[in-house]
């Protein structure tokens, strides 16, 4: 049995990682590529992503090769969207356990990389930290300045009574 | 791909000792928005909505993520993904109870809201939550929100906290008919619609029982709580759901015929104490699952202790391969003769799924059928259920329900609720005992074992 076609890809800071064209493909921006240039020895540079970020998306993508890619116009609005935007699985959710810096690392590479799924997980992991926070406690979490002025405070609880209501 | 991204990934690489710097100067916009819509999205309401969820479902998270900061505020009210959900009612407690803020007699200003928000929501489909109780003057709301009935993907109409709200609904009653107004605007895309237990009898002079003709041709899910709702073209209606309908109190007769639904897979009946009346509403020959109850003891007399050869025709249900029964001793002839209509049936369970934590409180132990654990022909020519593979039960004696697996070898699976060891090991009786352990221990041999909520091996 001949073994799999393999591509390099090559980190911004010059580390090369030699994996599967099925692993790779799972980036968007990667499968066109290499659709773009066809089969090739040379390395693709990822200027945008350094080694040990690129390290964290591949062990992603190998753990996810099997599944089927989201389709590209998927609507958000959709019940199955609906519900794949409170669920995180398991290997997921450890795989993402990651400090605060790391996690938007990976995000801005998943979406540099086009890799919708684990921007979903990137993006549903900061949700979570979000919920149940109040606006105090979320500027602390993410270095936020409040530039409301108390008053414009007031008017926004005003226009949106509606949404206090407990 | 977002060209964004790349610059922004530089800004990561902070200095040591330098701040760390701020979300919005790493994350893109389109990125924020996504994890707002995560947010927003967070929690999908239950369909039908549960009546013990508390009023404060409705908070809305967006209001804190607004506080945030001006950058959040803006992307928030840009987009349009983040407006999809509708309280037609909501605020009116904070205007009602605000002492000096009592509503004018129409809401001028909280309709302006309404209209602001669905302005947000741009022209994408919407969940709208009805609390008719809540609206001052519903015709008023009605030409506020008429505008985007063609948007409506979901719409609950629900009642919110008596306690609370019962003064306003007594001073503008909401009648059968504002709701039959607003159920008759064109509604091309509803796909689910769940209508409350909206009146309270006596409030305004109108049954609190009623029946509404609609015609919503989208429509996939109906749940109907104390009201029944009937919809003669809904040929998408794959899901109903009735709860507390007492079909005595309706005006039956109105029906020519019984109603025609070619799509419906799943009829649940709760607390609806004449399931037969029902099922000869429903003409459902694609039907794969009906639950019934529980009924509270509450059933009805004339049906259960009539023979059944008085019980009204009902069709041959084909497809169905799943009855939840929920347990009453006294309706054993009704579901021996609903057992009877169901040749294909694979899975019993005399319980319904997702009320185990009520289910046979007392640990009443649960007599089967006879029909049902005779090995004879019976009702028909064929044996009752002879398809069975899955049974469940609340508490039943480990004989019956081996002498059920016997006379039904199809049965491949079995779940006891009540586990049937910590009954028998109670027993003083040796004798009594022994007909409870022995009985279990066989079954566990022949056939696979649940107790409890436990998965099947």
């Amino acid at each position: 049995m001949s073994a799999a076609p393999q591509v390099t890809l090559e980190s911004s800071d010059g580390e090369k990682f030699k994996v599967d064209k099925e692993v790779a493909e799972r980036s968007v921006l990667i499968k066109n590529m290499i659709e773009d240039v066809g089969e090739s020895d040379n390395p693709i540079p990822l200027p945008n992503v350094n080694a040990s970020v690129l390290k964290k998306v591949l062990e992603y993508c190998e753990h996810h090769r099997g599944d089927p890619l989201p389709a590209a116009d998927a609507d958000p609005s959709n019940d199955d969207n609906r519900k794949r935007a409170t669920e995180i699985s398991d290997w997921d959710q450890k795989f993402i356990q990651v400090d605060q810096e790391m996690l938007f690392e990976i995000i801005l590479a998943a979406n540099y990389m086009d890799i919708k799924p684990l921007l979903d997980v990137g993006c549903k992991t900061v949700a979570n930290m979000i919920k149940g926070k109040t606006p105090e406690e979320i500027r602390k979490l993410f270095n936020i300045v409040n530039d409301f002025t108390p008053e414009e405070e007031a008017q926004i609880k005003k226009e949106n009574e509606w949404a206090e209501d407990r | 791909m977002n060209a964004a991204a790349g610059s922004n990934m530089t800004k990561l690489t902070k200095k040591p000792g330098t701040p760390a710097p701020c979300i919005n100067d790493i994350l893109p916009a389109e990125t924020l928005c996504t994890i707002f819509l995560a947010i927003y999205r967070g929690k999908p309401a239950p369909f039908p909505p549960s009546e013990a969820q508390p009023l404060n479902q409705f908070h809305h998270e967006l209001l804190n993520l607004m506080l945030v900061c001006r950058a959040w505020q803006s992307l928030i009210n840009k987009s349009p993904h983040l407006w999809t959900r509708l309280w037609v009612g909501r605020g009116m407690k904070s205007l009602w109870t605000s002492g000096s803020k009592v509503p004018n007699s129409d809401g001028q200003e909280w309709l302006e809201a309404v209209r602001d928000r669905l302005k947000k929501s741009g022209e994408l489909p919407l969940e709208v939550t009805v609390l008719p109780d809540r609206i001052v003057d519903i015709a008023k709301t009605a030409t506020a929100i008429d505008s985007t009935v063609h948007r409506w993907e979901r719409l609950d109409i629900s009642y919110g906290h008596h306690e609370l709200l019962l003064p306003l609904a007594r001073r503008v009653p909401t009648s059968a008919s504002d709701i039959q107004k607003l159920l008759n605007y064109p509604m091309p895309v509803l796909e689910s619609l769940h209508l409350g237990p909206i009146l309270e009898e006596g409030v305004s002079g109108i049954p609190y029982t009623f029946l509404i003709d609609v015609n919503l041709p989208s429509l996939s899910r109906l749940s109907c709580r104390k009201h029944l709702l009937l919809t003669t073209s809904a040929h998408l209606l794959t899901t109903i759901t009735l709860h507390g309908i007492d079909t005595d109190s309706l005006n039956l007769q109105r029906l020519s015929k019984p109603i025609m639904f070619p799509s419906l897979v799943e009829l649940r009946a709760i607390r609806c104490p004449n399931i037969l009346e029902l099922l000869t509403i429903f003409l459902a020959p694609k039907l794969r699952k009906l639950v019934n109850g529980p009924n509270d003891g509450d059933v009805d007399d004339d049906w259960g202790e009539s023979p059944l050869h008085e019980f009204p025709t009902l069709p041959s249900y084909e497809n169905l391969l799943e009855l939840q029964w929920g347990d009453s001793e006294s309706d054993l002839d009704v579901l021996t003769y609903i057992l009877s209509r169901c040749p294909n049936l694979l899975r019993f369970s005399n319980y319904v799924h997702g009320f185990e934590g009520v289910a046979n409180q007392d640990h009443y132990v649960s007599y089967l059928p006879a029909h049902l654990i005779s090995r004879d022909a019976s009702l028909d020519s064929d044996p009752l259920c002879s398809r069975l593979e899955e049974v469940c039960f609340d508490l039943a004696n480990p004989w019956q329900v081996e002498e059920l697996a016997k006379a039904r070898p199809s049965i491949k699976r079995v779940r006891f609720l009540n586990d049937p060891s910590t009954i028998y090991r109670g027993m003083q009786d040796p004798v009594e005992r022994s007909e409870w352990e022995h009985p279990f221990g066989r079954l566990r041999e022949k056939v696979d074992v649940a107790v409890g909520m436990d998965s099947w091996h």
